[in-house]
C-alpha cells in the first residue's frame, strides 16, 4: 500500500517525464497507458464443465430429429415441413361457410370502403347502412359484376369516383359471399345472396361492357 | 489514479521495462492506420445516427421532410443501415481488428501507407454508396443496398487488411495463439468472402429468383455473424483480461466456443424466410442453425462470467470495462432471443414486425456498438498518447445509450410481439394495428433522442482527443474517483 | 491452437460449406423451375416484367418500398395472411422465377402486397394514395409521395388519368394531381401484382 508521500513522487515522476517529453518530441512517446496495463491476457485451463457438455449433447440429438422431422424429404417442392407425417386430408373439399369466404374476400374492399365499411368521407361510400347494399340482391351483384362510375348519392352526400369492376376477377361463389358478408355485417341485416342469383346476372349482363352509371343501375331488373 | 509503484513508472523490472517499449512501439506503428479508422467510424456514427433519427421521426410523423424525395422513408432507412454497418460499425471494427493483431502477434503493424489509405477509400466507398441510395439506385436487396461495385473497393481494402493480417501471423512472437487471433482471422476472411460472393449472387444469375432471398439473408445474417460477431467477440476476449488482470477462464470453452459458432452461426440466415416462398428443407436447416447457437453463446457467456466473477467492482471504474461488458451480456441476450425468435411458432408472431427491428438493434447495438465504444476508451489513449479528457461526458455517453438503448429495446419489442399477435387475428382492422405501434414508435425517437445524446458526446471527446486535449491529465479518466489503490485495481483502467 | 493453416481451413470449410448449403443447392434444386401454363387464357405464369411494369418494378425499388410492404403470403394456418385475403394460396418459388431481385420484404408496417393489382384494381386509388396515403387509409403512418405528381387547379388540358382530390386534401378548390411518368409506372407494376393463379406444390 503506497503512503501518500510516495503517492506524490511517483506523480512528480510522471509529470517531470512529461515536461521532457514536450521539449523533445521526437523521442518514443512515453505512453503512460501502455506503462501501467496490465501484462497480455493468457488462457486459464479449467475443464468444460460436464453440464454444459450434456446439454450440448442434448441440443444435437434435438437438431438431428427436428432436421428428419420437419424437412419435408428435402424435395424443391415441398413447402409443408411436416408431409412426411401429416395425415392425408380428406379429397372430399370441405363445404366452405360463406361468412368465412366473403370476410376474405371483403379484404378486396377494405382499401376504399375500409374495414368497418364506413368508407372515407367525401371519397368513398360507406356499406354500413347503405341503400345499395340492403337493397335489390341482384343490383348489388350488377354493381359489382361491372363496377361503377361518375356521382353516386349514398346515405345523403354525393361521392364521384370509381369502383373497379369485379366479374373478370371473382368467381360467382366469392361475388355471393362477398355480399352475404357485408349485408350482413357492420350493422347490416339484409338477406344472403346465393351463387345461383350471381351467375343469374352474370348471364343476363354478359353483353356489358361498361361500369354502370347510378341511373342505369338503379333500372337493372333480372329478366325485366 | 495510477500510481502503484508494482505495476507503472520507475520501478519495473527490466523484463517489464523490455516489454513496456515493444508495446509502445506496437501503439506507434498502429498510430495512423488505426486512428484513421476511427475517427472515420465516429465520423459515419454521426452520419448514421441523424440519419436513424430522420428515420425514427418519419414512422410516426410520415409528414416530416416529407417533400423531398431523397429523404424520403425508403431511402433514409438503407442510408441510415449502411452508414452504421459500413461506416461505423466496419471501420470501428477494422480498427479495432488491427491494434488487437498487432498486439496479440506482438508485430508492428505493416504497411504504413497503404493501411491509411484503405481507410481513405474505404469511407470513399460508404460515402459514394450512401450517395447512390439517395439517389435512387438502391438494390433493395436488405443489408447490401449500396451499388454492387462497391465489392471492388471494399475487395482492395480487405485484401490489404488480409495481407496484413497474414504478414502478422506468420511473424507472430509465440507459436500459440490466442482465442481473439482466431476470432479476427475468421472474420477478416469471412467478410470478403461474403461481400464479393453475395453480390455476385444477387446480381448475376448464379442465383435466380427466391434463391436470391436465401443468398440474401445468407449474407446479411453473416455480416452480423460472421464479421461484428467475431470481432466484437475478439475484444471481449482480449479487453476483459487485459483490464482486470486475469486470465481468460479456461482455453477448452474458448476453443469449443469458437468452432461452433464457425459452424453453426452461417447456416441460420433462412429464418429470415420462415413462411416463405422456399423449400421446408432451406428454412428447417435456418433454425436448426439459430437453434444450435445455444453452444457457443453458452460457451463464450460462461468463459466471460467466470472470467470476471470477483472483479465487477471493475465496472465501477473503468469505462471499457462497462461498456464492454455490457457488450457482452447482451451479446447472450440476443443470441437467447435469436434461437427462440427462430422457432416456427414464435416466428409466426414476430415475423415482418417491429419485434424484429429492436433484435436487430439489440445485436449490432447493444452488443457490437457498446463493445466497439469499450474498445475505443481502451485503445485511442494508447495511440494518441492522451487521456478522456471528461469522465463526466463519458458517464453521459453511457448512460444515455445504455438506457436509450433499453427503452428502443423495451418498446418495439412489446410493440411488435403485439403487433404480431394482432396481424394473425384477421378479425383485427389492418389500420388499427398501425395505430396501435405509434405511441410506441414515438418511444423509439425519444430512445433514439438519448443515443443522440450519447453519441454527441462520445464525438466530443473522440474530437478533443484527437486535438490532445486533456493530454497530460496525471492519470487514467475513470468513470469514479477509485478510493483504494489496491495493486491489481491500480492496472484495471481506461 | 499453434496452427494457422488448420484455422485458415476451418475458417474457409464453415463459409463454403454454409454457402453450398443455403445457395448452391437450393439453386440446383430450383434452377429448373418453370412457369405455370394458363390453358384457358393461353398464357404463362408469372407473366414476367416487361415496359412500364418493368420501369414501375425499379421506382418500387428505388423508393424503398420493401421497407414496410412485404410481397409473400403464409400458407394457411400460419399466421392469418389468407384469412386476411392477401392471397388465396401460399407464395412458392415459382412465383419469383422473374424476379430480379425478389422483393419478399421482412417487415409489414403497411400490408403485404403480392396481389394489391388484384385486390385494388382502381388506379385512381393508387394515385390517390401514393399522393397523400391518408385520404385512402386513415390512420395510416405511409409517407406521402407528393414528388410523384403535379397539382392543378384549372380543369382544361387534363390527362385522362388525372385524379380530382377530395375538397379537404385540397389547397385551393378544386384540385387534380396529375401522375408523372413515374407515378404511372409505378401504379403499372403495383396493378400488374395478382398472384393468384393456381400452382401445383402449393398445398
Amino acid at each position: 500500500m503506497p503512503d501518500e508521500k510516495d503517492t506524490r513522487r511517483s506523480g512528480e515522476f510522471r509529470l517531470s517525464l512529461e515536461a521532457a517529453e514536450r521539449k523533445t518530441p521526437d523521442v518514443i512517446p512515453l505512453h503512460r497507458a501502455v506503462m501501467r496495463e496490465m501484462a497480455e491476457p493468457r488462457d486459464g485451463l479449467e475443464p468444460v464443465p460436464v453440464w454444459l457438455i450434456l446439454g450440448f449433447l442434448a441440443l444435437a440429438g434435438w437438431a438431428g430429429f427436428y432436421i428428419a422431422m420437419n424437412s419435408g424429404g428435402f424435395a424443391p417442392d415441398q413447402y409443408n415441413e411436416r408431409a412426411l407425417f401429416a395425415a392425408k386430408p380428406a379429397e372430399s373439399p370441405k363445404p366452405v361457410d360463406p361468412m368465412v369466404l366473403g370476410r376474405r374476400t371483403f379484404s378486396n374492399c377494405v382499401t376504399c370502403h375500409q374495414q368497418n365499411g364506413e368508407g372515407v368521407e367525401g371519397a368513398f361510400p360507406p356499406l354500413a347502412g347503405s341503400e345499395f347494399v340492403n337493397g335489390p340482391p341482384e343490383q348489388l351483384a350488377a354493381l359489382l359484376l361491372h363496377g361503377m362510375n361518375g356521382p353516386l348519392r349514398v346515405k345523403g352526400a354525393t361521392y364521384n369516383g370509381e369502383m373497379p369492376e369485379w366479374g373478370s376477377k371473382l368467381k360467382d361463389e366469392q361475388i355471393a359471399a362477398v355480399l352475404t358478408f357485408i349485408r350482413a355485417s357492420f350493422g347490416n341485416n339484409a338477406p344472403p345472396v346465393s351463387p345461383g342469383l350471381v351467375r343469374q346476372v352474370r348471364e343476363a349482363t354478359a353483353s356489358r361492357n361498361r361500369p354502370w352509371t347510378e341511373a342505369e343501375l338503379k333500372q337493372f331488373r333480372l329478366g325485366g | 489514479m495510477d500510481t502503484s509503484p508494482d505495476t507503472s513508472g520507475p520501478s519495473a523490472t527490466p523484463a517489464e521495462e523490455r516489454e513496456r517499449l515493444t508495446r509502445i512501439q506496437i501503439d506507434r506503428s498502429c498510430r495512423q492506420a488505426v486512428v484513421w479508422y476511427y475517427a472515420s467510424a465516429v465520423f459515419w456514427l454521426l452520419v448514421g445516427t441523424v440519419l436513424a433519427l430522420i428515420a425514427s421521426i418519419k414512422m410516426h410523423s410520415p409528414g416530416f421532410l416529407a417533400g423531398w424525395e431523397w429523404l424520403t422513408f425508403g431511402r433514409v432507412r438503407p442510408a441510415h443501415l449502411a452508414a452504421m454497418i459500413y461506416g461505423w460499425g466496419s471501420m470501428a471494427g477494422v480498427g479495432t481488428l488491427l491494434w488487437l493483431q498487432a498486439r496479440l502477434t506482438r508485430n508492428r503493424l505493416p504497411f504504413p501507407t497503404l493501411l491509411p489509405a484503405t481507410a481513405v477509400i474505404w469511407n470513399l466507398t460508404v460515402a459514394y454508396g450512401l450517395v447512390a441510395l439517395f439517389a435512387g439506385r438502391s438494390t433493395s436487396i436488405e443489408w447490401i443496398e449500396i451499388p454492387p461495385e462497391t465489392a471492388i473497393l471494399f475487395g482492395f481494402c480487405i485484401a490489404v487488411l488480409i495481407a496484413a493480417s497474414i504478414r502478422m501471423l506468420r511473424q507472430r512472437e509465440s507459436k500459440h495463439t490466442y482465442v481473439s487471433q482466431w476470432y479476427l482471422f475468421g472474420a477478416i476472411f469471412w467478410f470478403p468472402v461474403l461481400y464479393v460472393s453475395a453480390q455476385i449472387f444477387l446480381h448475376t444469375p448464379a442465383a435466380r429468383g427466391a434463391v436470391k432471398a436465401a443468398a440474401n439473408w445468407w449474407f446479411a445474417h453473416n455480416v452480423l455473424g460472421l464479421w461484428f460477431t467475431p470481432i466484437g467477440l475478439a475484444t471481449v476476449y482480449y479487453l476483459i483480461p487485459k483490464v482486470i488482470g486475469r486470465p481468460v477462464h479456461s482455453y477448452h470453452l474458448s476453443l469449443l466456443g469458437f468452432w461452433t459458432l464457425a459452424i453453426f452461426y452461417n447456416w441460420a440466415g433462412t429464418h429470415h424466410l420462415i413462411g416463405g416462398p422456399l423449400p421446408a428443407w432451406l428454412i428447417t436447416v435456418g433454425i436448426v442453425g439459430s437453434v444450435m447457437m445455444f453452444v457457443p453463446v453458452v460457451t463464450v457467456a460462461v468463459n466471460h462470467h467466470m472470467t470476471m466473477v470477483g472483479n465487477f467492482h471493475h465496472l465501477k471504474y473503468s469505462p471499457t470495462l462497462r461498456f464492454v461488458v455490457y457488450g457482452a451480456v447482451c451479446y447472450t441476450a440476443v443470441s437467447f432471443q435469436g434461437s427462440l425468435q427462430s422457432l416456427r411458432s414464435v416466428n409466426e408472431i414476430t415475423h415482418f414486425t417491429h419485434y424484429t427491428i429492436a433484435h436487430a438493434h439489440l445485436g449490432v447495438y447493444a452488443f457490437f456498438t457498446m463493445v466497439m465504444f469499450g474498445a475505443i476508451y481502451y485503445v485511442a489513449p494508447r495511440l494518441l498518447n492522451a487521456e478522456w479528457h471528461s469522465a463526466g461526458w463519458i458517464r453521459v455517453h453511457f448512460w444515455t445509450t445504455a438506457v436509450g438503448m433499453a427503452i428502443y429495446w423495451l418498446g418495439l419489442t412489446w410493440a411488435g410481439w403485439q403487433q404480431g399477435r394482432m396481424m394473425n387475428d384477421p378479425r383485427i382492422p389492418f389500420l388499427d394495428i398501425v395505430r396501435y405501434t405509434v405511441p410506441w414508435l414515438w418511444s423509439r425517437s425519444f430512445a433514439g433522442v438519448l443515443m443522440t445524446i450519447g453519441h454527441l458526446s462520445f464525438a466530443w471527446l473522440f474530437w478533443n482527443m484527437l486535438r490532445q486535449r486533456g493530454a497530460y491529465l496525471p492519470g487514467p479518466t475513470l468513470l469514479v474517483r477509485r478510493k483504494e489503490e489496491s495493486a491489481v485495481a491500480a492496472g484495471g483502467e481506461g | 491452437m499453434n496452427r494457422a493453416w488448420m484455422l485458415a481451413l476451418g475458417v474457409f470449410a464453415t463459409i463454403l460449406a454454409s454457402m453450398a448449403g443455403l445457395v448452391l443447392i437450393p439453386e440446383k434444386q430450383l434452377r429448373a423451375t418453370a412457369p405455370v401454363k394458363d390453358e384457358e387464357r393461353d398464357i404463362t405464369l408469372p407473366a414476367g416484367y416487361y415496359g412500364d411494369i418493368e420501369e414501375g418494378r425499379r421506382v418500387y425499388m428505388d423508393l424503398g418500398c420493401i421497407y414496410c410492404h412485404t410481397q409473400q403470403v403464409r400458407p394457411e394456418g400460419f399466421g392469418a395472411d389468407i384469412d386476411r385475403g392477401w392471397g388465396v394460396r401460399r407464395s412458392v418459388a415459382r412465383d419469383y422465377i422473374y424476379d430480379e431481385p425478389p422483393l419478399m420484404g421482412t417487415m409489414r408496417t403497411g400490408p403485404d402486397l403480392f396481389n394489391i393489382g388484384a385486390r385494388q384494381p382502381s388506379a385512381q386509388w393508387h394515385y390517390l394514395h401514393l399522393y397523400q396515403p391518408q385520404i385512402t387509409s386513415p390512420g395510416s403512418i405511409m409517407p406521402p409521395h407528393r414528388f410523384l405528381f403535379e397539382v392543378r387547379h384549372s380543369p382544361d388540358g387534363l390527362p385522362e388519368d388525372a385524379v380530382r382530390l377530395p375538397d379537404e386534401f385540397a389547397e385551393k378548390k378544386p384540385a387534380w394531381i396529375v401522375p408523372k411518368d413515374r407515378a404511372r409506372r409505378l401504379v403499372a407494376y403495383l396493378l400488374s401484382l395478382d398472384h393468384n393463379y393456381e400452382v401445383p406444390e402449393a398445398r
